[in-house]
């Protein structure tokens, strides 16, 4: 049986066909891969996972897991699948431990294994001091964390996450992704709407990039990974204009009109020149500013979409 | 450090539907820990002010008055429950996320409904005894408790929630309140509920027999103060929106975009 689950060309529009969600989705997520899905605001990434749980319908399209028609027997969806929400899950006049738990109970947790699991989850998001704490009295980053507790209680094989690390601080981001690692390593498929590009490249195990409802890439961050490293960007601030003749062969250069600000982007066969190019800039007072790094993922990123 | 996940994909059972259910209850007791006991409480005083209060518009109280007054209070409360609280309730859910977030659990719709139904309706039982007391102690009033006028009640409860429940899936929160208000105002001002039929013309009275309301307070007063004949005809009316109720919570929870 196969158990991945599969998407085939879901389309979606609003207003009479006028907003196109999502046009001709066809992807397959993988039990024990991690999934980004980025994209711009608007780009149809929460419709496509709202579909998937069930409570958006596709005007076209299949989406099955092991056999299983989610459009057709979206019981079966809830049942397969916990989604965390894009806003945070309701607390109001629940306690963290309370939220947490009845999400558990509904999902199957047995009376006796419910503490266990409540404290063994807050324990791993670093969360215990909160459980007790009131959800609307809770910090947006411990609500969101408390969301994630939510749906991450006796979790089902399928685990959407609709930006999991916003609000949150840097130490619990990675705590979130170290989870939805073992999650994964435990043959969960894992599926996660970030915007946040840096954790896509670090975290995840392939990104799925959507613009204007289309997928516009769909690779594994390793090949993402030794792209960004194949090439570099050299910015540069100059107090006076520069020659741009002189400026050494490059991929592509990009001047800040009346910011004297360069950006020249470079292979890595082509830095040994700019570096030498630059110190004489250096060495003649013009350039006052400068900084060489891999190309940054969200200029590619930029070059990927129409933003 | 992750030390421990709790179950893998093959591993995987869905709960069973006795579980389900139970955790939908429990999670909705423990949101509203706080209201319940306030909603019970406004529903006693509720009660108490029409028995006490809608008497003194009365010049002097006859063995009629007294009946549709004590029935009225029973009715009204069930009323007041179901079309207003209940539905203002259901309303903020929708606001707070909470109702998009059920629609996301492994939990029917209809156990979402049925659930919501038996927590609101337990939590009405409160004032319409004290209804019922503040009616005996008032009125020196007989009650016919008996498992027909004890049916009769928890159908009509539970028919007034599944109303409010159907306004507050499908209106907007404005639009909501106001139709709320309007059937809290005819039911304590132009509803024959706390006085005789007799005294509207007839034409609104063919009316009222197809709206929930007259219906109800007509079972009431035929089952727990026996003082006129039991009507199938009023059951059926009150099934009837019961159902209707039902289904269209039902068809709003179970819409996706």
């Amino acid at each position: 049986m196969v158990t991945s689950l599969s998407t085939y060309s879901i389309s979606k529009n609003y207003k009479h066909g006028r907003i196109n969600a999502n046009k001709n989705i066809t992807v397959d997520f993988s039990p024990g891969e991690i999934t980004a899905l980025t994209g711009h605001n608007g780009a149809g990434k929460t419709t496509l996972l709202k579909q998937i749980m069930g409570v958006v319908k596709p005007d076209s399209g299949s989406i099955t897991y092991r056999g299983i028609s989610f459009i057709r027997e979206s019981n079966k969806a809830r049942e397969l699948i916990a989604m965390m929400p894009q806003f945070h899950a309701p607390l109001v006049g629940v306690t963290l431990r309370q939220a947490i738990e009845a999400v558990g109970k509904i999902r199957g947790i047995s009376h006796l294994e419910m503490n266990e699991s409540i404290d063994q989850i807050a324990h791993d998001l670093k969360i215990e001091k909160w459980l007790n704490i009131p959800g609307q009295k809770l910090s947006g980053g411990l609500q969101r964390l408390t969301s994630f507790a939510m749906t991450v209680v006796a979790p089902p094989p399928i685990l959407l996450f609709d930006e999991p690390t916003n609000d949150v601080d840097p130490v619990r981001r990675i705590i979130v992704w170290e989870y939805l690692r073992k999650l994964a390593n435990n043959d969960h498929i894992i599926v996660v709407v970030t915007h946040n590009l840096f954790e896509v490249e670090r975290y995840a195990d392939r990104y799925i990039l959507l613009n204007e409802g289309k997928v516009t890439q769909d690779e594994h961050t390793s090949i993402l990974r030794k792209e960004l490293l194949s090439s570099s960007l050299l910015s540069i601030t100059s107090n006076k204009p520069l020659d741009e003749a002189k400026i050494p062969d490059n991929l592509n250069t990009n001047i800040k009109d009346g910011a004297l600000e360069y950006s020249i982007h470079l292979t890595n066969d082509q830095i040994p020149k700019a570096i030498e190019w630059l110190l004489q800039g250096i060495k003649s007072n013009k350039i006052t500013h400068y900084s060489l790094s891999p190309f940054p993922l969200d200029m590619l990123y930029r070059g990927l979409t129409d933003g | 450090m992750v030390k421990k996940i709790h179950s893998t994909t093959l591993s995987f059972d869905p709960p069973n539907y006795i579980q389900r259910f139970t955790g939908v209850i429990w999670w909705s007791l423990v949101r509203h820990k706080y209201l319940l006991p306030t909603f019970s409480l406004v529903e006693i005083i509720l009660s108490i002010a029409i028995v006490y209060g809608l008497g003194l518009f009365l010049p002097s109280i006859g063995p009629q008055e007294a009946v549709y007054l004590s029935s009225g209070t029973i009715t009204i409360g069930i009323i007041a429950v179901g079309c207003v609280l209940a539905a203002q309730i259901i309303s903020t859910a929708k606001q707070d996320g909470i109702v998009n977030y059920q629609k996301t659990l492994p939990v029917s719709r209809g156990e979402i409904i049925i659930a919501d139904t038996i927590i609101w309706g337990v939590a009405a039982l409160p004032g319409i005894v004290m209804g019922g007391i503040a009616a005996v102690i008032r009125f020196k009033i007989h009650l016919y408790i008996s498992p027909t006028s004890i049916l009769v009640i928890i159908i009509s409860l539970a028919t007034m929630i599944l109303i409010g429940f159907s306004l507050a899936y499908w209106l907007p929160t404005n639009i909501m309140s106001l139709i709320t208000q309007v059937i809290m105002i005819g039911g304590l001002l132009f509803s024959p509920i706390t006085y005789p039929a007799s005294r509207i013309p007839d034409l609104l009275y063919a009316l009222y027999q197809f709206l929930p309301f007259v219906p109800t307070s007509d079972l009431i007063r035929a089952t727990l103060f026996k003082s006129s004949q039991f009507s199938w005809a009023d059951m059926f009316v009150v099934l009837s929106w019961g159902l209707i109720g039902y289904g269209l919570s039902l068809s709003a929870l179970s819409r996706k975009e």
